[in-house]
């Protein structure tokens, strides 16, 4: 019985646990769910500790070289610090390690965005009205483009206008104009999740035809067809 | 001198005003002295006196014949059930509250237990003289009363003379009529409680020289429980509050109603119909291996644009792929990323690196070349160590991104590159759009911190269709250099590719079959639901 037959075999039974979810939730889905959960953390700490702990924490301390040393000992004891956490009493002691990374965290995270997707995404959006070194035919595409695109994100963002005025009957009523932006602005973010649905299902079709193919496969080669 | 009337002719004498108290009782002896006063009672002998409730009948007392009570020692037995106590207590009695000894101790009579066999002596006037009855009260009076009586007598004996002989025609309280004695209230009105006693002495009255003998407080306090207002002193905007929060509890409170257990069997019978279409016909395209449904030769700008970068780069260079997927998806990034890479290695003969920036993405890279045919012994045969180097998960998220860009080396220890150029260019492959986004965004603020960084590199992605709507805007604004979105985009790819690897090929009539079943389901959906709501709103017209 080779490894391929046992893989094939297991990956069978296991697909169609999950299967069983189409009769409702029931023991062989969540036995199914419960392994590939147990499976995937022992997975993930098993990388963790390969490809993070030994060779960036532990392995760092067998250096030679004091300066090394000394640099591999900082990281080490902020480490050690974040234990302080599991206890109320002392859990201060692990707060500056936190700072650093929250810290750190954010500004890279903020720098990026606004660096990466802020500024640059802001300056596509204005380049599609640079109609410079185009012919008519596609300076008016390019315009229609950039029109749309322009509507879109602004009557997606009016459409998160909440500020209203007060009718005569006391109830909270925007005024027309922005009732009509916020009517333009809910239909491009239909729009949006329309197409953000689309490739989720496309995704999953394309997960689901590759369990349906292995399982005929393997049902195949066991059958010799 | 005490006249035989007043004094205390026996203890079932003395009580006899409690003793319908104590459960009706029928006296069982004859009240000799009170003969004279009592003859509308007699009924000789024949006839016993029950004191009867008021529920009981309106007369004051009913006749029962009765035996003689000294045939024998027995009772009868409806005499047996008179001298039992009774359930409840008859209108008058004492509670068993006064019963308890707090309460016996404050009343100033104590019943005493009667013997029914008791039959005390006839008493003869002459028979007692006035040295017995004093040599009574010298026994049993207390000190007090004898120093009162003392100076009484001292005072003015002519008035003690005079009151036995005024009291001889007089009725004295005993001999009342027992039934008129048990009416009366006084006694009955006891204090159930202890009060506390004067300690001062009494100075005047009989009671001079005394200590704790009135109560400090009256019998039967007037003191009251302070009143306690049952209004709530709440303001309009607190009531207002409250109603708004009783609502809103009431609202959560309340059971929704859920659909008829028809409408929910509907539903899940619905489900398996549409999962089971779905199921058949897959399974069918699948078992078939059908190769019909055509594919465009076309291009997308963005995978025309990665096919033409990955011909221009350099010979055995090293490329960066990053692995930003989870399993479950696992199956559709490699058809989507089968064919860039197989051009790639074709093409460059490059030197892969992976890196993965999920735990679990680290063990998808043997996966993915097999499946793409690169490191398979039929395939390319690509070697690890020498044509491509696994380096691992890399932690920290956008940290870790901008840590490995800045030191690739120093990131990761695997690394051969010290500086990140040294790639000739990064593919990233991702299934989500904010992950994938973070290399986008760490490059290019690399690139604007240290100008020209990595101008010349290009950044290429294999994304997961439902990432690529996510990732289209950094296509268009070319800070991503070329994307295959999607199973769509690598079918085309693999049309120009020659066909290789082939998954999306062998994927693509399936895929075509599922799209095209899912949106005649879609539009059945909604038009189902279109003219239910239709016919729905038009019967609730009609019912008006």
């Amino acid at each position: 019985m080779s490894i391929d037959f046992l893989a094939g075999l297991v990956g069978l039974i296991l697909t169609l646990l999950i299967f069983s979810y189409l009769i409702g939730d029931n023991p062989l889905f969540r036995l199914a769910t419960y392994l590939f959960i147990g499976v995937s953390s022992g997975y993930a700490a098993a990388a963790i500790w390969h490809y993070v702990l030994i060779p960036k924490l532990f392995n760092p301390l067998r250096s030679s070289d004091p300066t090394q040393l000394l640099l591999a000992v900082i990281p080490f004891i902020l480490c050690f610090t974040l234990f302080a956490k599991l206890l109320p009493r002392i859990s201060w002691i692990g707060n500056f390690a936190m700072a650093i990374l929250a810290g750190v965290g954010a500004a890279t995270a903020l720098g990026g965005a606004a660096l990466g997707t802020l500024i640059p995404q802001s300056l596509a959006a204005m380049d599609m009205f640079d109609l410079r070194g185009l012919d008519r035919a596609q300076a008016f595409a390019r315009l229609v483009q950039g029109a749309i695109m322009l509507a879109g994100t602004v009557a997606a963002l009016g459409y998160f206008q909440f500020s209203a005025s007060r009718a005569p009957d006391g109830t909270p009523k925007r005024n027309a104009f922005f009732e009509g932006v916020a009517w333009l602005g809910k239909v491009f973010i239909a729009i949006t999740f329309g197409t953000l649905f689309a490739g989720v299902y496309m995704a999953a079709l394309t997960a689901m035809i590759e369990r349906l193919s292995s399982m005929i496969n393997f049902i195949r080669q066991l059958a010799g067809i | 001198m005490p006249n035989e009337s007043s004094m205390p002719v026996s203890p079932a004498e003395a009580l006899d005003w409690l003793t319908p108290q104590e459960g009706q009782k029928v006296s069982p002896f004859d009240e000799k002295p009170a003969e004279s006063n009592l003859d509308w009672l007699k009924g000789g002998g024949q006839e016993t006196l029950i004191y009867p409730t008021p529920a009981d009948s309106t007369s004051p007392f009913t006749k029962i014949p009765t035996g003689s009570l000294e045939g024998g020692d027995e009772l009868p037995a409806w005499l047996k059930s008179a001298t039992e106590d009774p359930s409840m207590p008859a209108p008058g009695a004492l509670s068993d509250w006064y019963k308890d000894d707090d309460a016996a101790a404050h009343s100033p009579l104590q019943p005493v237990p009667i013997d029914p066999n008791f039959i005390p002596a006839p008493m003869d006037e002459g028979s007692l003289s006035n040295q017995d009855i004093d040599s009574l009260f010298s026994v049993k009076l207390p000190d007090w009363m004898s120093d009162a009586e003392t100076k009484t007598e001292a005072d003015a004996p002519q008035q003690a003379r005079s009151i036995p002989a005024s009291s001889d025609e007089s009725l004295a309280p005993v001999n009342l009529p027992s039934w008129v004695q048990a009416m009366r209230p006084a006694e009955s009105a006891v204090v159930a409680e202890p009060v506390s006693m004067s300690e001062e002495a009494e100075r005047q009255g009989p009671l001079a020289g005394l200590q704790g003998v009135i109560p400090v407080a009256p019998i039967g306090s007037s003191r009251r429980p302070k009143a306690v207002s049952l209004k709530l002193q709440a303001s309009d905007e607190q009531q207002t509050a409250a109603s708004i929060l009783e609502t809103v509890l009431a609202g959560e409170t309340t059971a929704r109603a859920i659909g008829a257990q028809s409408m929910v069997a509907s539903q899940r019978i619905l489900r398996w119909v549409l999962s089971g279409l779905f199921l058949i016909v897959l399974s069918a395209m699948i078992f078939m291996r059908t190769r019909n449904l055509p594919i465009s030769p076309d291009l997308p700008a963005a995978v025309r644009s990665a096919a033409g970068i990955i011909t221009r780069l350099p010979q055995n260079s090293s490329m960066l792929i990053v692995i930003d997927y989870e399993p479950a998806l696992a199956p559709e990034m490699e058809a989507v990323s089968g064919p860039l890479l197989d051009q790639l290695v074709l093409t460059t003969r490059a030197r892969l690196v992976f890196i993965s920036t999920s735990p679990s993405g680290a063990g998808l890279v043997n996966r993915l070349l097999l499946n793409t045919g690169i490191s398979s012994p039929a395939g390319i045969n690509y070697q690890p160590g020498t044509n491509f180097v696994n380096l691992g998960y890399l932690p920290g998220g956008a940290s870790g991104v901008r840590e490995f860009i800045d030191a690739p080396s120093t990131a990761m220890p695997g690394a051969v590159e010290r500086v990140f150029s040294e790639y000739a260019a990064v593919i990233v492959l991702t299934d989500n759009g904010e992950s994938g986004r973070l290399w986008v965004e760490q490059l290019v603020a690399k690139n604007q911190a240290d100008a020209g960084y990595f101008a010349f590199q290009p950044l290429l992605f294999a994304a997961s269709a439902q990432a690529t709507p996510l990732l289209q805007p950094y296509v268009d604004s070319e800070q991503i250099n070329g994307m295959v979105g999607g199973l769509a985009d690598a079918a085309r790819y693999e049309f120009v590719n020659n066909s290789r690897p082939g998954i999306a090929r062998i994927y693509w009539d399936t895929f075509g079959v599922g799209m095209v079943l899912g949106v005649v389901m879609m539009i059945f959906g909604s038009l189902w639901s279109l003219i239910s709501g239709i016919l729905a709103r038009r019967k609730a017209a009609e019912a008006g």
